[in-house]
This record gives C-alpha cells, structure tokens and sequence, in this order.
C-alpha cells in the first residue's frame, strides 16, 4: 500500500489549488456573517408585532412601567480624560465610552480581516492598528481616518518603550508556509525609526519585547524542548533561554511567561534572571497565555485564569485574575466566567481594568473591574465582532 | 508535520499562515472524495470559512488540522445527503468519467480518479485512513461508524484499486 500513497503523493502534488484560495474564503466569511445578520433581522421583523402587543399589554396592566435596561448603542463619545474602549473589528470599530455608556461605529475599511499577534494597543497617547500595514489612530478622535505608521510591515508587536512598536518585516522571498520575517525594526509612534531594520533569528516572528531583547519561541524537540530565546537585536546575541512555550506579558524587563498546560505563572527579569513563580489562585487552574497586560506601573499583571476543573477542555472557561509581582500572589476578581473572544487592559491611569468575552457572531460582553471595588461590572453596551481591544 | 508543530504555527502564526499551510492539502484531500477540483476547492474554503469563524477556539485545539479535516468530510457527508447537491454531484462525476479533464495535457490522475469513483463511504475511509494516516479508531470518530467498519471500507478500497488498476496495488508507471 504504500506504493499506491506514495504514487497517490505525486499525483495529487499535481493539483495546484487556485492562489486566490484565502479571498475567496474570507468573502464566504463575510458573506455568511451578511446573512446571519439578515437572518437575525427577519427574526426581528417578525417579533415585532408581538413584542409591541406584549408592550400595550404592559402599559395597560401597569401604569407604571419597570426601568428600561441601560443598552445604550449610540450616544456621544466621552470627554476629555475619561477611560474609552477601542475595539478592532476587521472593517469596523467600536468605540464605547465607558462612563456615559455609550458607543459609536465607525466603519474603518482598512482594517482587514485576519489573525494577527495583535490588532490593536494603546502605545502613548495614540493606538497602534493592524492591517498588514501599521496605522496610527487619535484615540481623541480629532483625526478622522487612520495614519499609515509603516507600510512595509507584516506584523507588530508593542515595544518595551511606551510609545514604540516592534514591526516585522516579510521576507519575500520566504514560502506561503512559513512566511518568515527579513527584519525586525522599532518604530515610535511620531515615525522615528528607533531601532533600524535587523533580521531576527531564523527569520522568526517574535512573540514579546522586553527593555533589553525580543523573545522568539523556538520549538525543540531535543533536551531542551520549547523555549522562549530571549535575543538582542542590537547584538544579535540570545540572552537568555526560559523553559517556556508562551509569553504572557511583558514590561520593561519584566517577561511572564509560562509552560504548557500554564498552571505556574513564571515572572523573569530578563536582565538580571530574577524570576518568581506564581501559582493561580484558588479556584483556577491554569493561567492564560499572550492574554496578560501589566498595569501602567507594572506592580499587578491582570490575566485571564482558567475556572473549569478539566484542563483539556478545548473551549475554556476564564476569569480575571490581578497578580501581585512583588507579593508573587494572584487574586480571583470576583465576576463571571467568559469564553471566546477574551481581551484584558488597562485604563491608561491603571485604575480599571477591562475583560472581554462572548464568540463571534454572538453577543460580547465587556466587563470593567475598578482596584478596590467588589468585583467586575459589566458595560451595558451592544457591540459588533471585535478581534482586539485597546483602553484610551 | 507533527501536530504539535502545527498547532504551534496556528497559534504563532494566525489564521492565514494556518490557511497557506493547509489549504493545499485540504484541496488535494477533497479531491479523494469529490473527484473534481472544483468541487474540492470549494468543499476546502467552506470549511476553512467555517475554521475562520471558530477560530479562537480552533487554534488553541491540540490538532487544529485534524479539526480542519474532521468538518471537511462532516461538511461532504452533508452535502451528499442534499439531493439536488447528489444529482449534480453524479452529473459531473459521470462527465469527469467520460471526459477525464486531466489537470493539464498528459497529467492524468489515474489513481486520483480511481479512488474519486469508489463508493462514498469506502472513498471517506481511504481518505481518511491510508492518506491522511489516521487511525481507524479516528475515522470511526469522524466517520461515527465502527472502527471495525471502516477497516473494511478500506480494505474493499484498497481490494477495489488493486483490481481497477491491475494486480500489483497500483504500482504502474
């Protein structure tokens, strides 16, 4: 039989699928999101009727109708100084206002669908938007459409420095599979080049920046095993190897980062080796990967931890967590348990953090959680399918 | 490539680099069951617009390319049990048959086409087993069949090849 695989291999090596393989997919996306949405506006049209006769029939039962519940979906943005979400969706963006409850729509053709590192962050007084191109946008919103920040960019990841990016660069040369990087290079959000273009190790694409290295995964199958190389792209040398698979956020120098299945949060300094380790709190089992942002300050890392017993549930359930990286303790925030699409930050004065969860095409729920409070509170707000999100 | 690493290059790299590495192979392995590249590229981009819109949960998954396959075949079992789908289905079949629209000039699929014209389950069963290498335990999974049955999907797969393509298992050159 496997003469037959092996005469099956070069045959069907022969079939070349059409290059416009991945349009033609994401145009099915979007036409099957089209019609869901139709679908949920039929059902609308044909609720109505009923819903404004169960309606009459309230008012007339009771002259006193109950409050309303707060899902306010437009209204004015905030003010000045006041905490606002950006959520990144592909094409559009929401911005909610979290203090008047609010939000507004902007349909924003340049984002583009797809899955990058990261979609959208806050660096400085700006956001920093993902379209295969990196663009810049006024979270104040004085400028109406988004700056091309670097046009030649694949991917970006956000700097150690506050108002910096790392961008990676494709190797044109590399194939469809591997889609390896030429060079990496540090950008500030004014445009200056702080660091110039160098080639990271292998081409690869990192995965974190700290003060002094990038972090890259590298996946061995000898002694070692997965790791996280820590490599200065201003020497070239590696720094460090940590006995991880995935970073879970970084801060100056500060990297936390943890091994399959998660259940042990590491907190290294990659300048001095410093690590403490962090065991989740009780309740949880595991921590999040990528999904963790240190506070402005860098004192608490807030992190998804995940609150169902079984560690090989392929959907998971999370809840928010705040580590101490002083104390090495993690804290359950008392709230509910979220799945699908689950994003964490801070407001920028690092008083409130905020949690994202809900599956595409479903309704997303947003949380906000102030330090001190009881637990989280969720934003009576209505919002579109975002894929990244950034508070401003 | 192994499953950890590609499941590695899913998280690491996102949904299109996941798409660039597998879609070709989906195609190829579609071709199996469809006889047809038409038909297979379009089975291949409705299932990976399926894995586009599951995505978050897809690419933390321990094989996301077994969970590619697994709605591939579940996606052609489906389309197989709409009639007019069977109809047009068997129309082209019977057109590829007669025509054999080669991929280019002297490129016939010889095997490729023999294997497309098998019964649909014994086809399901080869493709899943003797070309993406699952077990039949898998299969069965996949299939929800008997793993005892689709043993013998396949062997009256590979016993069908053998005959339609003379006694030595298809080693023809």
């Amino acid at each position: 039989m496997n003469d037959v695989r092996e005469r099956l291999h070069r045959e069907l090596e022969r079939i070349q699928p059409s290059p416009d393989g991945l349009d033609k997919t994401l145009r099915l996306v979007r036409l099957r999101e089209r019609n869901r949405r139709g679908g949920a506006v039929a059902v609308g049209l044909l609720l109505l009727p009923g819903l404004a006769l169960g309606l009459w029939l309230a008012v007339r039962s009771s002259p006193q109708l109950p409050a309303p519940p707060p899902a306010a979906t437009s209204g004015p943005v905030a003010g000045p100084g006041e905490p606002r979400l950006f959520l990144a969706g592909a094409g559009e963006l929401w911005v909610v206002d979290v203090a008047g409850a609010s939000v507004r729509h902007r349909d924003l053709p340049q984002l583009s669908p797809g899955d990058p590192p990261y979609r959208i962050v806050r660096r400085g007084d700006t956001l920093v938007l993902w379209s295969y191109q990196t663009l810049t946008l006024d979270p104040s919103g004085t400028a109406a459409q988004p700056r091309t920040l670097v046009r030649d960019s694949w991917i970006f990841i956000p700097s150690a420095a506050p108002d910096r990016i790392w961008v990676g660069i494709l190797d044109p040369n590399s194939p469809e599979t591997e889609r390896r990087l030429k060079a990496v290079r540090e950008v500030a959000v004014d445009g200056r080049v702080t660091v110039g273009d160098v080639r990271p190790p292998e081409g690869r694409w990192p995965v974190a920046a700290t003060s002094s290295a990038l972090a890259f995964q590298s996946h061995g199958s000898g002694q070692g095993g997965d790791q996280l190389e820590l490599w200065n792209p201003l020497t070239g040398e590696i720094l460090r190897r940590l006995p991880g698979d995935y970073p879970v956020a970084s801060h100056g120098d500060l990297l936390a980062w943890c091994r399959q299945p998660c259940a042990r949060l590491h907190v290294t300094d990659v300048a001095t080796g410093k690590e403490i380790q962090v065991r989740p709190p009780a309740g949880a089992t595991a921590f999040a990967p990528y999904q963790g942002v240190f506070s402005p300050d860098g004192k608490l890392l807030a992190v998804p931890v995940r609150s169902d017993s079984a560690p090989t549930t392929q959907d998971p359930k999370w809840r928010l967590a705040l580590v101490d990286v002083e104390e090495g303790t993690a804290t359950l925030v008392q709230g509910p348990t979220l799945q699908g699409y689950v994003f964490v930050d801070w407001s920028p004065a690092g008083t409130t953090v905020f949690i994202t969860g809900g599956y595409r095409f479903k309704e997303r729920m947003i949380f906000a959680y102030r330090l001190g409070t009881a637990g989280v509170r969720r934003l009576p707000v209505k919002v579109g399918d975002f894929f990244g999100m950034a508070a401003a | 490539m192994p499953a950890a690493a590609l499941r590695n290059v899913a998280e690491a790299l996102g949904f299109e680099a996941f798409f660039q590495a597998e879609y070709p192979g989906l195609v190829r392995a579609m071709y199996l069951l469809t006889g047809d590249q038409g038909e297979a590229e379009e089975l291949a981009q409705a299932t990976m617009a399926r894995v586009y819109e599951r995505w978050d949960r897809v690419r933390v998954m321990e094989s996301p390319a077994g969970y590619v396959y697994r709605a591939a075949v579940n996606l052609h079992r489906k389309r197989l049990r709409h009639l007019a789908v069977r109809a047009r289905r068997l129309l082209v079949m019977t057109v590829h048959a007669e025509s054999a629209q080669p991929p280019g000039p002297g490129d016939r699929l010889e095997l490729a086409d023999a294997i497309a014209s098998l019964p649909t389950g014994q086809r399901q069963a080869f493709m899943l087993v003797e070309w993406l290498g699952m077990s039949s335990e898998e299969a069965a999974r996949i299939l929800r069949i008997a793993p005892a049955s689709v043993r013998t999907r396949s062997h009256r797969a590979r016993a069908a090849l053998r005959k339609q393509l003379g006694d030595d298992g298809g080693n023809r050159e």
